[in-house]
């Protein structure tokens, strides 16, 4: 077919641009996610007794996970768009896992020196970067599917922030369920646990988000 | 800097065809895909010099692509550079494709070559690497006779 044939085509009755809605597609996955792993977290591993909900450290953990959440939403949203500007929120990501890292370290300079690795190592270190990243597969399912609904030129990217959100989400849900107390334990195993997730995305981006 | 202002000139001329077309204006957006195919069709000449025969291909699927992308389009971004966004996709993934092809191709030749190499070997009970030199001097000759 000659091209201007298929101009004439695309512009027959095109009408006025469909409205796509990234943020409420990514939001609605979002949700969906973190409605699973926060189900999955309290029927198979269970909650926090409710003796030490303030010992547990769960308000940073849920801080944590949210920020990230946030900030990887606002990512997707971005490399689901042709040419949209994705520093800032790669900026934004940066800074909320710097940040995490900040706390946690300032927390390990005030624990006493033989007191660190306990308190690094937690009860369950070799535990939670799994539960994280299990906790957050739905959700990345339901992200990558959001995407699809965009237009991702850079697929390698979109499945990481994809993969990215997932984990933050993934780590909402195990927040409720997790004892450790120590913030230096959420900054090293939480962010293990998310990176699993983040880097699953980036490995199947370029083959889900094709279009 | 001339080239620039040319540049600027376009994007803007382009850019107002392209607002009216999103909220529905069916003649701006056949001029708007119009300018978008011959400035897709310099784009993707330059880039595809191997491969001449398919850039009227790679532009009348990325104007395809366009269209059925078009609501990712927001006025904070520049038409040009979303396009090409676009572009470069498309161009990327027909890379990819061919890539797979060719090694397919490549793969399949080689395999023929060692098939034929083998059997030749266990007919005549001479080794596989005579019968290479073999095949390379008969080859030889061959092109001696053609030329003379």
């Amino acid at each position: 077919m000659k091209t201007e044939r298929l101009i004439d085509l695309l512009a027959l009755g095109a009408g006025p641009a469909p409205r796509v809605a990234a943020a409420r597609r990514l939001g609605a996955a979002a949700f969906a996610g973190l409605a699973a792993s926060g189900v999955l977290a309290l029927a198979l591993i269970g909650p926090v007794p409710a003796a030490m909900p303030g010992s547990s450290g769960i308000g940073i953990k849920l801080l944590y996970g949210g920020a990230l959440a946030l900030a990887a939403a606002w990512l997707a949203a971005r490399l689901g768009q042709p040419a949209a500007a994705a520093t800032p929120p790669w900026r934004a990501v940066a800074a909320v896992l710097g940040g995490m890292a900040l706390v946690g370290a300032a927390s390990l300079m005030e624990t006493p020196a033989d007191q660190r690795l306990p308190a690094l190592l937690g009860q369950s270190w070799g535990r939670c970067p799994w539960a994280v990243a299990g906790l957050s597969l739905p959700a990345l399912g339901a992200a990558l599917w959001a995407l699809r609904g965009l237009a991702p030129t850079r697929p390698r990217s979109a499945g990481f922030a994809a993969g990215l959100l997932a984990g933050a989400l993934g780590a909402i849900g195990y927040a409720l369920a997790c004892q450790e107390p120590s913030p230096a334990f959420v900054a090293v195993w939480y962010s293990a646990g998310i990176a699993i997730p983040a880097l699953l995305g980036a490995v199947f981006g370029p083959r889900v988000l094709r279009w | 800097m001339s080239d620039n202002a040319n540049q600027n000139e376009l994007e803007s001329g382009l850019r107002t065809l392209w607002l009216r077309a999103q909220s529905g204006d069916e003649a701006a957006y056949r001029e708007a895909l119009l300018q978008i195919a011959s400035r897709l069709r310099g784009y993707l000449r330059r880039r595809m010099q191997s491969l001449p025969d398919d850039v009227e291909d790679l532009v009348q699927e990325t104007l395809l692509a366009l269209h059925l992308q078009r609501g990712t389009y927001d006025a904070s971004l520049s038409v040009g550079a979303w396009v090409i966004a676009i572009a470069r996709h498309k161009l990327v993934d027909l890379w990819r494709r061919r890539g797979r092809r060719d090694n397919l191709h490549k793969s399949l030749d080689d395999i023929d070559e060692a098939l034929l190499v083998a059997e030749a070997a266990a007919r005549t009970g001479a080794s596989p690497s005579a019968i290479k030199v073999q095949v390379h001097r008969g080859l030889k000759r061959l092109a001696q006779k053609v030329k003379d």
